[in-house]
C-alpha cells in the first residue's frame, strides 16, 4: 500500500495565472503585456480601456498632462474642475466615460466637503486617478484623458530620466501640458517652484527631440493657490513673470504656444496638528479660474 | 455676447430681486434699504444715519425728544430685535478622523442677552457716509494697535476707503450692494461710528435661527411641546428657512449669479426674525475668534483668525454657508466677498428709553 497517495499535500494552484498571459493586451502607455480580462495595467496602473482607445488612430482621446511639484494643488484642481463641469448645463456639454473617471471627482469633493484637502498623490501609479471625458463645443466633440500624475513621480523622472517609464510615456504622448506653480510658496519668496518648473520644461523639451526651434505642444502655466497671493489673482500676465522669472523667460524663448493663468480652490488654508503630523485644511471652498486653463488648452486642440 | 449677458442679467434680476410693490415676506421686506423712507422728510439727518449713536446713554440727553423718536423709528425699521435666551453652538471636533464621513460636532449651549441686529448687510451707500464723515481719520474709532496701519486701508486710487472703490467712492451701480474689501478693523470702525458693534458668533447664530420646524403650529397652539423643545428644533435648522438649501433663497455658487447682489434681494431667505441674507451674498465678519467653541484645535500657526459666517456668492458647497459652518480670515484681509452687519445692545437689554419708543 502506498501511503504517499493519501497524505495531505498543499500545492499552490498557479496555473490560472497562465490565463492572464494568454492573448495578452499591450498597455498603450507603458507597452507591457496584460491579461485580456484586466481592467488596469498591472505594471503602470493605467485603465486598459484607455490604452485601447489611445491606440486607435481615428478617435484617440488627447492626453492633457497636468504636472507640477508635489502638493502644488493638481489633484484638487482636476477633481473640482471635473465636478464643476459635471454640474454645468448649457454651453459646454461635458461627459465622462467609465466609473474610474468619477473617482477623482468623488475623492476631492469628499475631502473638501469634510473640511480637509486631499492627501498628496502617491508615487505608485497604480493609485493614480484617471479622468476620461469629452467636451462638445460649437458642434465639435473632443475626447481627452487627464491622468492625476504624482508630483513625486515627475520629479523622479526629471531627476533621472528613464526611471519613470509611465511618466515619460505620458509626457511623450500628451497633446498639451498644464504646469502648476505653487503661488503661495512663490509669493513667500521661495524660488523652488520656479526651478522645478524650469527643470520640467527642459525635460519636456528634450522629449520633443533634439533642440527644435520651438516646442509645439500648447503649454498653460498655472499659478495655483492665488487666494494666498491675491494681488496676482486678476493679473497673471503681470505677476507670473515676477514670481517665476526663469520659467517665464524659458517659455518665451522655447515655446510656440503658451498662456498664463491663476487658479485657486480655497480661500485660505490652515494647518492642524495630529500628534506628530500636520494636515492642511481649507478655511472655505471658493473655486476661482479652474476652467480657463483647460478651456484654453482644449480650444487649441480642436 | 453682450446681448446674451444683458438678457442673462435681466433674467437674474427678475428671479431674485424684491418685487416692486409686490407681495413680500414679513416686516423686513417692507423696509427700504436706505435709512430714509420714501416721502419721509429728513428733518433729523443724524437720527436717520446714526440712530444708535444718537441713542447711546451718554449722549441721548443732548437730543430733543423728536430726534430720539425719529431715531427709534429708524431702528425699528432697519434692525430686528432678537431675544432668544439660549443658543446651541455647534463646534468642530478637530481630533475626529478626517476620513470619516460622519460630521463630528461639539455642541455648547450659550446664553445670549437680547440685542438688535441690522436687517440688511451694510451697503456701499451706508459705508460712504462713514468715509464722508472722515471715519478713517478719527482715531477714536480705531484700536491703538492699528492706528499706524489705517493709512494702508485705501481704495484703488489711494484714497481712504474699501479696497475696490475708486476716488473715495463706489461704482454707482453698486450703491445698494454690500460693502466689500473692508478689513475686520474697518468693519469695527464703521460699527463704532454708527454707535453699534459687530455681532458675536453666538448673536449671529441667534439671529439666523430657523423656524421651529417646517410644519410647526402657530404660537399659542402647542399643547404638548415645551418652549425648550421648540427652541432646540429652531437651533437645529441648518438655514434660516429650514434644513434644505434652496438656491432661490440665497446667493451662493449654486445660484449661478457669480457676484454680489443688492442687500435687499432674496426676501425668501429671511430668518423668522426678519433678517435678510444671513446666508449668501457675502461672508460676515463677527467679533469672535475662530474655533472658540471647537474641540481639539491645535493649529500649526495661530494667525489670530476672526470668525466669518454665512457664505458668499462664490461659496461652492451650500453646507459651508449653513449656520453650522464657521470660516475665518486674518483681520487685515480685505476680501472681495467679505462684508458685515452690525448689532446694537442697550445696557438694560433693550428697554432703555422709557419715554420714547420701546423695542418690542
Amino acid at each position: 500500500m502506498n501511503n504517499s497517495l493519501t497524505a495531505p499535500a498543499a500545492l499552490p494552484l498557479t496555473s490560472y495565472r497562465l490565463v492572464q498571459s494568454a492573448s495578452p493586451i499591450e498597455c498603450g502607455l507603458c507597452g507591457e503585456p496584460n491579461g485580456k480580462n484586466a481592467e488596469r495595467c498591472r505594471h503602470c496602473g493605467a485603465p486598459l480601456v484607455l490604452s485601447q482607445q489611445l491606440a486607435n488612430p481615428k478617435n484617440a482621446p488627447r492626453i492633457l498632462a497636468v504636472i507640477g511639484p508635489p502638493e502644488s494643488g493638481k489633484t484638487c484642481w482636476i477633481g473640482l474642475w471635473s465636478d464643476i463641469m459635471a454640474r454645468r448645463s448649457g454651453h459646454d456639454v461635458y461627459n465622462t466615460y467609465g466609473a474610474f473617471s468619477v473617482a477623482i471627482q468623488h475623492h476631492v469633493v469628499g475631502c473638501l466637503s469634510r473640511g480637509w484637502f486631499p492627501p498628496a498623490t502617491e508615487e505608485d501609479p497604480t493609485t493614480w486617478f484617471w479622468l476620461h471625458g469629452s467636451t462638445h463645443h460649437r458642434k465639435r466633440r473632443l475626447q481627452f484623458v487627464v491622468p492625476d500624475i504624482a508630483g513625486r513621480a515627475v520629479t523622479a523622472a526629471v531627476e533621472a530620466s528613464g526611471s519613470q517609464p509611465l511618466v515619460a510615456g505620458l509626457l511623450q504622448l500628451c497633446s498639451a501640458i498644464l504646469l502648476t506653480l505653487d503661488g503661495e510658496r512663490l509669493a513667500a519668496g521661495d524660488r523652488a517652484p520656479d526651478f522645478w518648473a524650469l527643470k520640467a520644461l527642459h525635460y519636456l523639451a528634450d522629449l520633443s527631440g533634439p533642440q527644435p526651434p520651438a516646442v509645439a505642444k500648447p503649454l498653460a502655466l498655472v499659478l495655483t493657490k492665488v487666494d494666498r497671493c491675491e494681488p496676482a489673482r486678476d493679473f497673471p500676465d503681470l505677476w507670473l513673470p515676477r514670481l517665476a522669472p526663469a520659467t517665464f523667460e524659458y517659455c518665451r524663448r522655447r515655446w510656440k504656444e503658451w498662456g498664463m493663468f491663476c487658479i485657486s480652490v480655497a480661500a485660505g488654508a490652515g494647518f492642524q496638528r495630529f500628534g506628530a503630523h500636520v494636515r492642511s485644511f481649507p478655511t472655505r471652498v471658493e473655486p476661482f479660474g479652474l476652467e480657463q486653463p483647460f478651456r484654453w488648452v482644449l480650444d487649441r486642440l480642436r | 455676447m453682450i446681448r446674451w449677458l444683458s438678457e442673462y442679467w435681466q433674467e437674474v434680476v427678475a428671479r431674485f430681486q424684491v418685487p416692486a410693490g409686490g407681495p413680500v415676506t414679513g416686516e423686513a421686506a417692507s423696509d427700504p434699504v436706505a435709512p430714509v423712507e420714501a416721502g419721509e422728510t429728513c428733518a433729523f439727518p443724524l437720527a436717520q444715519v446714526r440712530p444708535a449713536w444718537l441713542l447711546a446713554p451718554l449722549r441721548v440727553d443732548q437730543f430733543s425728544s423728536e430726534e430720539r423718536e425719529a431715531a427709534w423709528r429708524v431702528i425699528r425699521r432697519t434692525m430686528a430685535y432678537i431675544d432668544v435666551g439660549k443658543v446651541v453652538v455647534r463646534g468642530r471636533d478637530w481630533q475626529a478622523d478626517p476620513d470619516s464621513s460622519s460630521q463630528q460636532a461639539v455642541c455648547t449651549e450659550v446664553h445670549v442677552e437680547p440685542f438688535w441686529i441690522d436687517r440688511y448687510l451694510v451697503s456701499n451707500r451706508q459705508f460712504a457716509e462713514f468715509v464722508r464723515d472722515g471715519g478713517y481719520r478719527q482715531p477714536e474709532f480705531w484700536p491703538q494697535q492699528v492706528r499706524d496701519m489705517v493709512y494702508e486701508f485705501i481704495d484703488q486710487s489711494g484714497r481712504p476707503g474699501p479696497r475696490f472703490w475708486e476716488d473715495g467712492t463706489f461704482p454707482a451701480e453698486l450703491a445698494d450692494h454690500p460693502v466689500v474689501g473692508v478689513s475686520w478693523f474697518e468693519a469695527c470702525a464703521y460699527a463704532a461710528w454708527a454707535g453699534k458693534r459687530l455681532p458675536t458668533d453666538v448673536e449671529w447664530l441667534a439671529a439666523s435661527r430657523g423656524p421651529a420646524s417646517p410644519g410647526a403650529p402657530a404660537s399659542g397652539s402647542r399643547p404638548t411641546a415645551t418652549a425648550e423643545a421648540w427652541q432646540q428644533l429652531a437651533d437645529a435648522s441648518a438655514y434660516p428657512w429650514g434644513d434644505l438649501f434652496d438656491p432661490q433663497r440665497a446667493n451662493l455658487w449654486e445660484t449661478g449669479i457669480g457676484t454680489t447682489v443688492p442687500v435687499d434681494w432674496f426676501p425668501g431667505g429671511d430668518s423668522p426674525a426678519g433678517v435678510r441674507q444671513l446666508v449668501g451674498n457675502v461672508w460676515e465678519w463677527t467679533a469672535t475668534a475662530f474655533a472658540q467653541y471647537d474641540h481639539g484645535a491645535d493649529f500649526e500657526w495661530t494667525p489670530l483668525w476672526v470668525s466669518l459666517r454665512g457664505g458668499a456668492y462664490d461659496t461652492y458647497f451650500p453646507m459651508q454657508a449653513s449656520r453650522w459652518f464657521q470660516s475665518a480670515d486674518w483681520p487685515l484681509a480685505r476680501r472681495r466677498n467679505v462684508g458685515f452687519r452690525c448689532v446694537w445692545t442697550l445696557p438694560d437689554g433693550g428697554s432703555l428709553d422709557s419715554t420714547i419708543g420701546s423695542p418690542t
